[in-house]
C-alpha cells in the first residue's frame, strides 16, 4: 500500500492506533460519570503546557503532560471541595489554560514560533519517532491502570455516592481517572488535536452504548470502534488531503448517526410487533388462568398460555392484565427498548 | 502486611469456636446397654457423642458453664469414673481428673492427648518474629505462678481448636471404642469419618474466612488459641500468658497495648468463662473493641451456638455474617446529641438514638423532616456537626471498614449511562471488601450470586439493568448492598414507587436478612409494606426524634407521625424526647449479643 511506504505515515498510523485504543477506554468512565467534557477542558489546559514547552525549547509533549495532569488533579480537588463554586472554577481553569497557551505561544521568539493549529487540530504528519515512543509509554501505562483499577473506576463513575458510602477511596480514584484523562489528552494531541480530543473519547463510547448489553462489552466495543475510526480516518485524510483529526471525528460521528438510526428502527419495529401481537389477542379477549382451557406453558418468570399454537404471555400494566404474543422461546418484545431507556 | 482488618480473624475464629450447645448437660440416667463413656469436658464429650452415636452414652464431668481447668470432683464423680466403661480425658488439662483416672480409672481410661500431637507452649514462641520476642516473653513470664493447672512443661492442651487434630482424636477414639464394643466397629468408623468430613469442611471455611484477613495478630486474654494459630498462620498474643485469672503487670499491659496499636489490631477478645476486665483495659488503652472469643472449653447458657459445628451447616456467608455480629456486640448505631447536616447547616439537630445489633428499625417522617439526612450521616455522606455518631462501634468518620455497612440509595433506577448487567452492578457491592487492587475471587462471585438469588433475580443475571422494571432495578440495588454481606443495612425509601409484587419480594428478603442477624435501618415515609419485618419505629420531624417505640405505636399516631399540628401540648421538640410509651423501647426480638 502506498500509504505505508512513507515512514511519517507509518508513525501517524501507529499514533492513531494507540489513540483509538486508549481514548475510548478512558472516555467510557467520563461518559458514565456524565463528565464528557472533562477531556475538552483538560485539552485547553494542556495547551499552556505546550506553550511552555515551546518557549523553553523542551519537548512539548512532556510539558503538556505535566500541565494536563496538574490541571486534572486540581479539577478533582475543586470538585471534591465544594459544589457551588466548582463549575465556575472549572471554567476559569479551562479558559485560563487556553488563554495562557495562546499568549505564551505568541511570546515565542521568531523562527521558533510554532503553528498553533498543529496543536489545536492535530498534525499527525509531523509526529517524530521520539513522540511515538513517548505515546507508546503513555498508552501502556494508561491501559495498565485501566486494567488494574477498571472495576473500581466503574464503581465510582457509576454511583459515586454509593462508592463513598461503602468506603471506596472516591477522591483518589477520581484523581487517578483525571490523570488518565490528562495522559490521554496529551497522547491524542498530535492525532486529533486538543480541541477534538473529547470527541474521540466520547463518541466511540456513545456508539458502543447503543448496542452493548454489559459494561464490559461496552468497553471492548468502544475500543474497537475507536481503533476503527482513528485508523480509517487517518488513512482517509491521506487520500483526501483533509486534516486527520477532523476526518477521524467526522467518521466517528457518522458511525454514531448510522447506529442510532439503526437502533431506533429496530426498536420501532419491536414496538410495532408488540402492538400487533397485542392486537391479535385483543381480537379474542379472554382472561387466561388455571383451567381456562388453554394449556399453560412456563416461560422464564411467567406462564404463557398456548392459544391455538401461539402463546399468550400475561403481564400486569396500569390498566390490568395485558397479553403479549410470545413467539420463539426467548423472544421478549422489549417493553422498554434499550435505546429509549434513557 | 498488617492492616486494621483483624476483624476477619475474629470472624473466622468466632465462627469456629463460638458454637456451644446449651443443652448438653445430659441428665438422663446412663442406660445399661451400650458403652458408657465419661468425658472430661465439652469437646471430648462432643467428639465421643459423635463417634459413639447410638451405641454409646456419654456424660461430661464438667458442668455446663463450668471452667474445666478448675474442675473438682465429688465422691460420686469419682465413683462414676470407676463405673464407666471408658474415661475420655486429657492428661494435664484437669488435674483433679488426672488423679481420679489414676486411682479409680483402672485400665479403662483414654488420654486424648496421645492422639492429638500436642504442642508445647514454647513451640509457639519460637515461631514468632524475633522482633516481637520481647513482647511475647512479657506475655508469658508469669507462667510459674499462674492459676492455669497445665503443669510447668507448658503443653498447650487446646488441641480441639484445630479441626484436623480433633478429627485425629476422633479416629483414635473410634479405635478405642471398637476394643470395648467390637460389634460397633463399623458404626464407629463411619461416624468418625462423618465427623472428619464435617471438621474438614469447617477447616476449609476457616481457611477461606482467614484468607481475607490482613492482620494476622490476635490478641486474647487467654493464650488458648495456639493450635488455631498454628493451623491458620496467625500470631496469638496472650494478654496474660496461659492464665485466665492472673492479673498482668502494668508493664505487660503497656507492652501489649503498644503492640495492639502498632499492629492495627481492632478487637481484643475476651473469653466467655474468663473475667473480661483485663482485655477491656487493653482495649480501651489502645482504642480497640472487645469481643468474645470462645475456646469451647465449656458450656454456658450465654454461649451463642448450639454445638461445636452448628451454624456452619448454613451457607458460609450466613455463618460469617452471624459471627461478625457476635464479634461486634454492642449497639450497631449510636447517636449522642448528634447534629447532622450539610456545610454548616444542621438538619438533624441534637438527637439521641441507640440501635442494637440485630434490630430492624423504620425511620419515619415526612419529606424534609431530616430522616434521610440522619441515614446519610451514618453513611458518612452528610457531616456530623455536633455530638457523636457511632456506627458498628467506631465514630462514623473513623469507621475504616465501611464495607460492613450496606447502603441502598433512594433511587428508582440504577444509575449510569453505559449499559451494565445485573452481575456487574451487584459485583460493585463486593469491591469495598477487597481493597484497592484485589479482583473478585470465587468467594466473592459466590456472594454476588447469592445476593442476586436472594432478591430472586438469578435468571436476569446477565441482562442489562436498563431492561428491568423499576421494581426489579430496586431489587438489584438491594442485591448490590447484600453482596457485601453487611452487618448493618441502611435503605432509603426502598418501597417508594415499587409495585406491590416487588414490595412483597423485598419484605421477604429483608425478613431473611434480619433473621440472619443483620441490623436494618429503613428510611421510609410509610412502613406499611415492611411492617412484618420492622418492629421499631423512629419518627423524625423537623430534625428531631419525636417518637421512638414499637412500629405499631407509630402507626397509631395519625399519619405515622406526619402531622405537626397535633403536637400542641406535648413537649415535643426536645432532643430525644419520646412522645408516648417512653418505657417501651426494647425490641421484641432481642439482638444477638456476645455471650460474655
Amino acid at each position: 500500500m502506498e500509504i505505508l511506504d512513507y515512514s511519517f505515515m507509518q508513525r501517524a498510523l501507529l499514533a492513531s492506533l494507540m489513540v483509538g485504543l486508549v481514548a475510548p477506554a478512558v472516555g467510557i468512565f467520563l461518559v458514565q460519570r456524565r463528565l464528557s467534557l472533562l477531556g475538552d477542558g483538560l485539552g485547553h489546559v494542556a495547551l499552556t503546557g505546550v506553550a511552555v514547552g515551546v518557549l523553553t525549547s523542551t519537548a512539548p509533549v512532556g510539558t503538556a503532560l505535566v500541565a494536563a495532569v496538574l490541571g486534572a488533579v486540581l479539577i478533582e480537588l475543586v470538585r471534591a471541595r465544594g459544589r457551588t463554586s466548582g463549575d465556575v472554577a472549572l471554567a476559569v481553569l479551562f479558559y485560563g489554560g487556553i488563554a495562557g497557551g495562546v499568549v505564551l505561544l505568541s511570546l515565542a521568539p521568531r523562527g521558533q514560533a510554532t503553528n498553533l493549529d498543529a496543536y489545536l487540530f492535530g498534525a499527525i504528519t509531523t509526529t517524530s519517532s521520539s513522540d511515538v515512543a513517548v505515546f507508546a509509554a503513555i498508552a501502556v501505562v494508561v491501559l495498565a491502570v485501566v486494567g488494574l483499577l477498571g472495576q473500581r473506576l466503574y464503581a465510582v463513575s457509576d454511583d459515586e455516592e454509593y462508592a463513598r458510602a461503602v468506603g471506596l477511596p472516591v477522591l483518589a480514584l477520581n484523581v487517578v481517572l483525571a490523570a488518565l484523562v490528562a495522559s490521554t489528552v496529551v497522547l491524542s494531541m498530535r492525532v486529533v488535536g486538543l480541541l477534538l480530543i473529547s470527541a474521540l473519547m466520547i463518541v466511540p463510547c456513545a456508539v458502543a452504548q447503543l448496542v452493548a448489553r454489559s459494561f464490559r462489552q461496552t468497553v471492548f466495543l468502544a475500543c474497537a470502534i475507536g481503533l476503527l475510526v482513528s485508523l480509517s480516518g487517518t488513512a482517509t485524510s491521506y487520500y483526501t488531503g483533509t486534516p486527520s483529526g477532523g476526518t477521524i471525528v467526522l467518521l466517528a460521528i457518522a458511525l454514531f448517526l448510522v447506529v442510532s438510526v439503526a437502533v431506533a428502527v429496530r426498536d420501532a419495529t419491536a414496538r410495532r410487533r408488540h402492538r400487533r401481537r397485542a392486537d391479535v389477542h385483543a381480537a379474542h379477549p379472554h382472561e387466561h388462568g388455571e383451567g381456562c382451557g388453554h394449556p399453560p406453558v412456563p416461560h422464564d418468570d411467567h406462564v404463557d398460555y398456548d392459544h391455538d399454537g401461539h402463546r399468550h404471555a400475561p403481564h400486569r400494566t396500569g390498566t390490568g392484565v395485558h397479553y403479549d404474543e410470545h413467539g420463539d422461546a426467548h423472544e421478549h418484545p422489549a417493553a422498554t427498548p434499550p435505546g429509549s431507556a434513557r | 502486611m498488617f492492616t486494621r482488618r483483624s476483624r476477619w480473624a475474629g470472624v473466622a475464629l468466632t465462627t469456629a469456636v463460638l458454637a456451644i450447645t446449651t443443652g448438653c448437660g445430659s441428665d438422663d440416667a446412663a442406660t445399661d446397654d451400650g458403652v458408657q463413656v465419661l468425658a472430661g469436658f465439652y469437646p471430648l464429650e462432643w467428639a465421643a457423642e459423635r463417634v459413639g452415636g447410638d451405641r454409646v452414652s456419654v456424660e461430661a464431668l464438667t458442668p455446663p458453664g463450668g471452667e474445666p481447668h478448675d474442675l473438682e470432683l465429688t465422691p460420686r464423680d469419682v465413683a462414676a469414673v470407676e463405673d464407666a466403661d471408658l474415661l475420655v480425658y486429657l492428661a494435664g488439662f484437669q488435674p483433679a481428673l488426672d488423679e481420679a483416672a489414676e486411682t479409680a480409672g483402672g485400665d479403662h481410661t483414654w488420654d486424648a492427648g496421645d492422639a492429638a500431637d500436642l504442642l508445647t507452649g514454647d513451640a509457639h514462641d519460637d515461631e514468632h518474629d524475633a522482633e516481637h520476642d520481647a513482647e511475647e516473653d512479657a506475655g508469658h513470664e508469669d507462667g510459674e505462678d499462674h492459676g492455669h493447672d497445665h503443669g510447668d512443661d507448658v503443653v498447650d492442651p487446646h488441641f480441639w481448636l484445630d479441626p484436623a487434630r480433633l478429627a485425629d482424636v476422633a479416629d483414635a477414639l473410634a479405635d478405642r471404642l471398637t476394643e470395648l464394643d467390637p460389634e460397633g466397629a463399623d458404626t464407629f468408623t463411619t461416624n468418625a469419618a462423618a465427623l472428619r468430613a464435617d471438621l474438614e469442611a469447617l477447616d476449609d471455611e476457616l481457611r477461606a474466612g482467614l484468607a481475607d484477613c490482613a492482620v494476622s495478630t490476635v490478641v486474647t486474654a487467654h493464650d488458648a488459641f495456639g493450635y488455631l494459630a498454628e493451623r491458620y498462620g496467625l500470631e496469638v498474643v496472650g494478654i496474660n500468658g496461659l492464665s485466665p485469672s492472673a492479673e498482668p503487670s502494668p508493664a505487660q499491659l503497656a507492652t501489649i497495648s503498644r503492640l495492639v496499636s502498632e499492629r492495627g489490631v481492632t478487637t481484643v477478645y475476651t473469653e466467655a468463662l474468663v473475667d473480661p476486665a483485663v482485655a477491656e483495659t487493653v482495649a480501651s488503652e489502645a482504642g480497640a473493641r472487645t469481643a468474645v472469643l470462645d475456646p469451647v472449653e465449656g458450656l454456658s447458657d450465654d454461649s451463642a451456638g448450639e454445638d461445636y459445628l452448628r451454624g456452619h451447616a448454613v451457607e458460609p456467608g450466613h455463618a460469617a455474617r452471624r459471627a461478625v455480629l457476635l464479634v461486634t456486640g454492642g449497639p450497631a448505631i449510636q447517636l449522642r446529641a448528634a447534629s447532622i447536616g450539610y456545610g454548616e447547616v444542621p438538619i438533624v439537630r441534637g438527637v439521641d438514638l441507640t440501635v442494637d445489633a440485630g434490630e430492624a428499625v423504620a425511620v419515619l417522617g415526612s419529606n424534609g423532616s431530616g430522616k434521610t439526612t440522619l441515614a446519610r450521616g451514618l453513611l458518612g455522606l452528610a457531616t456530623v456537626l455536633a455530638g457523636e455518631v457511632t456506627v458498628l462501634g467506631a465514630p462514623v468518620g473513623r469507621l475504616h471498614e465501611r464495607g460492613r455497612v450496606g447502603y441502598v440509595p433512594q433511587r428508582h433506577t440504577v444509575s449510569g449511562t453505559a449499559p451494565a448487567t445485573v452481575r456487574e452492578v451487584v459485583s460493585v457491592g463486593r469491591l469495598a471488601r477487597l481493597g484497592l487492587f484485589r479482583r473478585l475471587g470465587a468467594v466473592d462471585r459466590r456472594a454476588v450470586a447469592d445476593a442476586v438469588d436472594a432478591v430472586g433475580m438469578t435468571d436476569r443475571m446477565e441482562d442489562p439493568v436498563a431492561s428491568l422494571s423499576g421494581g426489579q432495578q430496586r431489587r438489584v440495588l438491594v442485591a448490590r448492598a447484600l453482596a457485601a454481606e453487611p452487618e448493618l443495612l441502611i435503605m432509603d425509601e426502598p418501597t417508594a414507587g415499587v409495585d406491590a409484587a416487588s414490595q412483597d419480594a423485598l419484605a421477604g428478603v429483608l425478613a431473611r436478612v434480619s433473621a440472619a442477624g443483620t441490623t436494618l435501618l429503613v428510611v421510609t415515609h410509610e412502613a406499611g409494606p415492611l411492617a412484618g419485618v420492622l418492629h421499631r419505629a423512629v419518627v423524625v420531624e423537623s430534625g428531631l426524634i419525636t417518637y421512638d417505640g414499637p412500629l405499631a405505636g407509630a402507626a397509631a399516631e395519625p399519619g405515622g407521625g406526619h402531622h405537626h399540628g397535633e403536637d400542641t401540648g406535648r413537649p415535643a421538640g426536645r432532643p430525644g424526647y419520646r412522645l408516648d410509651q417512653p418505657t417501651v423501647t426494647a425490641p421484641p426480638n432481642r439482638p444477638r449479643t456476645a455471650g460474655a
